[in-house]
């Protein structure tokens, strides 16, 4: 019996999938073939070797690690900062009169501009960096924070009122409530823009992480080596957005539009 | 004894662009008494919800004063229990934390809290569906957990906003009656804004026709239609008949004067 | 709020971040060398405008982005739009696109460096490659979107399929479309610069990149000033047209 839920299983992904797969067999194909320089285009074979003797004889998980730590970092400030930043733009008007032509304004400019500045003031460790993902995510985790706040139905708050329930407190009893479905879409942005920008900043200027990875065995066209930072870095990125759509699922269960299956895009 | 008093309220709002005055309502006073159950008709906008929420302590008056057993009250409080027509429940909490929430602000022991709870489950026939999300329900069953929650705040006064509007002909026929069971066992007092006449008849006591806006009461009339109020043998009653195309004109007129 | 004080309360807030930067420079607190006053950076931003050099590298930044994000439009919109009329291309795309998606496409740019080099066309491509997820999304949701009942509507009215393309799925889903195209263009900033200062070569990022590691903080000051201009700029004239296409909706 459970022989043939991993065939079935197997199978739906196989059906699925097949595109990646057809297009991961051709390119094995081609490396091996000689007909593309495999220094440019190792096997996907060797890639998947070198990420192993990489992780056990290599420092990739000390890489990763840096990587990872700076992102978290920077990402988990901009949310504890953003969040009742947001909730509080959207229940004072002065607040919001003061900001929000800042957060429209900053948020075309392409903020990778502060991060030489950003250098000057902190070096090329890791506080520059934290403070450039903080700086990236927290635009558009504010932004929608600010955005489900704003239009917290008056009678619910009222009803809260009614209940004895003090000013103050609305803001987190009711308010947070409310707009956590909001939160979670500027959080899951701001969860893409980081990894972005650790793997950018460490690709511009870095002696450790991801990035610096990539740039260190470009140098010495260590190909292989660079499918690897890629691959470790998408890899997480998929694991980081799986994790956060399961949490999503559960913390949403009593939201109308949480469905029990969620699609690819 | 007069549980409710409002004293020459009036509202008057800036709208629009250019700050335009308009007067929501004019000089309104009203006496409710104790366990009475009141209803305000009125055509569209004239002012009767906003009343509603200047009783509540949602807005303040541009003038006057509202007084609930003698004292004055200028912000919401557990008092005055609010039930909305979009039934504004909070999404989040099962039906039984819904209940809960007001019982949380009171100083109790936790199982205490949960057996007043059960008990205004039971009153209002929500038995087996205590931990049901808001999304799960239908509308009938939306506006009994928010009956159920605000009684559970036992506030002095029920102040009820088209509660069922939002609710299918038939579904507000049949709420209506359990509201009136409900508020058998109760006796609350409660103050009830409705756009429809029959409702109005069947459920009060009394019951104010409002003016077209600036609002004020026009008149008050007594419904002196003896309880329970059973419906297949009270709509053949004349004194039914003679309330309803009393008000049903009065309404009209006053919608009319509007334009 | 009105929006005559919407716009004073925005020069006003604008007005104070530059006042205390200009404060914090001149007061000492943070000293000259780390952070040149406001004005001074100003000053320098325009002064570097006027040189030859400075100029050339504009222009190499302004035509990579400019080609770059040009053919990305002209790639991924149609793509999008066939995705969402055609189930077996949605199938065969889809889970492409879902396991790329969390790629930084700037993890493509040292490798595309080594295939094409370090010159224009690797930065071109990654242009492309960084913008192209998010237009065919918003292209494929601004098709998906449009309502059923319009199409069969104009079919039962006996409009061909290339009409019905161009005259009701198009224009119906440009407002999705536009919407992506604004996200796209600030990806496509940040692809343009980053691949710059990766690439040390020639252009915005590399001109800034450069000022840094020479200690020319004044410089870098100044170059930060125009690259957000820039940027504030596209994107005004962005809202701009799509408020002028748009306004039907």
């Amino acid at each position: 019996m459970k022989k043939k839920n991993i065939f079935l299983t197997f199978k739906k992904i196989l059906s699925r999938y097949y595109s990646v797969f057809l297009i991961l067999l051709f390119w094995e194909m081609v490396s091996r073939s000689g007909l593309i320089n495999p220094i440019l285009l190792p096997p996907v074979s060797k890639i998947v070797i070198r990420f192993f003797e990489l992780l056990v004889f290599g420092k990739l998980l000390y890489h990763t690690g840096q990587s990872m730590f700076r992102m978290w970092i920077g990402l988990g400030l901009a949310t504890l900062v953003g969040v009742p930043l947001g909730i509080l733009m959207a229940r004072s008007s002065m607040l919001r009169s003061f900001l929000e032509p800042l957060l429209g304004l900053g948020f075309p400019i392409p903020k990778i501009g502060i991060y030489p500045v950003l250098i000057i003031f902190f070096g090329v460790l890791h506080s520059s960096k934290i403070v450039l993902i903080f700086i990236e995510a927290a635009f558009p985790i504010i932004m929608a924070t600010f955005n489900g706040a704003l239009f917290v139905e008056q009678k619910m708050i009222w009803t809260a009122e009614s209940m004895g329930t003090k000013k103050q407190k609305v803001l987190w009893k009711i308010v947070l409530p409310l707009t956590l479905p909001h939160v979670f879409m500027g959080f899951r942005i701001g969860l893409i823009v980081s990894l972005i920008v650790v793997f950018l900043s460490e690709m511009i200027a870095s002696a450790e992480g991801l990035g610096h990875l990539m740039m260190s065995s470009s140098r010495v066209f260590r190909s292989a080596d660079m499918f690897v930072a890629i691959g470790m870095i998408s890899f997480l990125g998929l694991l980081f957005d799986r994790i956060f759509l399961w949490l999503r699922r559960r913390a949403l269960r009593w939201h109308p539009e949480t469905t029990s299956h969620e699609e690819g895009f | 004894m007069t549980k409710l008093v409002v004293q020459k309220v009036s509202k008057t709002y800036k709208s629009g662009k250019e700050g335009k005055e308009v007067e929501a309502l004019e000089g309104v006073d009203l006496e409710i008494k104790e366990g009475e159950f009141f209803s305000i008709i009125g055509p569209s906008g004239c002012g009767k919800s906003t009343l509603l929420y200047i009783i509540g302590g949602f807005i303040p008056p541009s003038n006057g004063a509202i007084l609930v057993n003698g004292k004055g009250v200028t912000s919401p409080g557990i008092d005055r229990g609010i039930v909305f027509q979009e039934f504004a429940l909070f999404p989040w909490k099962t039906v039984i934390q819904n209940i809960l929430y007001g019982l949380e602000q009171r100083k109790m022991v936790k199982n205490e809290r949960v057996k007043i709870a059960e008990k205004y489950i039971e009153m209002t026939g929500l038995r087996g569906m205590e931990n049901l999300y808001p999304k799960e329900l239908s509308g009938g069953m939306k506006q009994r957990v928010a009956i159920a929650r605000t009684l559970a705040c036992d506030p002095e006064i029920l102040l009820m906003d088209e509660p069922f509007g939002s609710l299918d002909a038939q579904t507000r026929v049949f709420m209506q009656d359990e509201l009136l069971r409900i508020w058998d066992e109760t006796r609350k007092t409660v103050l009830f804004v409705t756009h429809s006449i029959e409702e109005a008849v069947h459920l009060s006591d009394r019951v104010a026709i409002f003016s077209h806006r600036p609002g004020k009461i026009k008149e008050i009339l007594l419904i002196d239609i003896p309880r329970p109020r059973i419906r297949e043998e009270e709509v053949s009653r004349s004194q039914y008949i003679k309330l309803i195309n009393y008000l049903w004109k009065a309404v009209e007129r006053e919608a009319k004067g509007f334009f | 709020m009105s929006k005559r004080n919407r716009i004073v309360y925005a020069i006003f807030s604008v007005v104070s971040v530059f006042l205390l930067w200009e404060g914090l420079s001149r007061t000492g607190w943070i000293p000259h060398e780390v952070l040149p006053p406001f004005t001074t950076s100003l000053q320098g931003s325009f002064e570097l405008m006027a040189t030859e050099e400075f100029s050339r590298h504009l222009f190499a930044s302004s035509c990579r982005w400019a080609i770059g994000f040009s053919i990305s439009l002209i790639l991924s919109i149609p793509i999008g739009i066939y995705m969402a009329r055609s189930r077996r291309v949605y199938n065969f795309l889809d889970p492409i696109l879902t396991l790329t998606y969390p790629v930084p496409k700037a993890a493509m740019i040292p490798i595309l460096m080594l295939w094409m080099g370090a010159g224009d066309l690797s930065k071109v491509t990654v242009i492309v490659i960084g913008c192209f997820i998010p237009l065919v999304i918003s292209a494929y949701h601004g098709a998906q979107g449009v309502e059923t009942s319009l199409i069969w509507s104009a079919r039962a009215m006996g409009m061909g399929e290339r009409t019905i393309l161009f005259r009701i799925l198009l224009p119906a889903s440009l407002p999705t479309i536009f919407s992506g195209v604004r996200m796209a263009l600030a990806i496509s900033l940040i692809v343009v610069l980053g691949s710059e200062m990766i690439a040390r070569q020639s252009g915005l990022g590399y001109y800034l990149f450069n000022s840094l590691e020479m200690g020319l903080y004044q410089t870098t000051y100044s170059v930060l000033i125009i690259i957000s201009g820039i940027g504030l700029l596209l994107d005004l004239i962005f809202s701009l047209i799509m408020r002028k296409v748009l306004i039907w909706s």
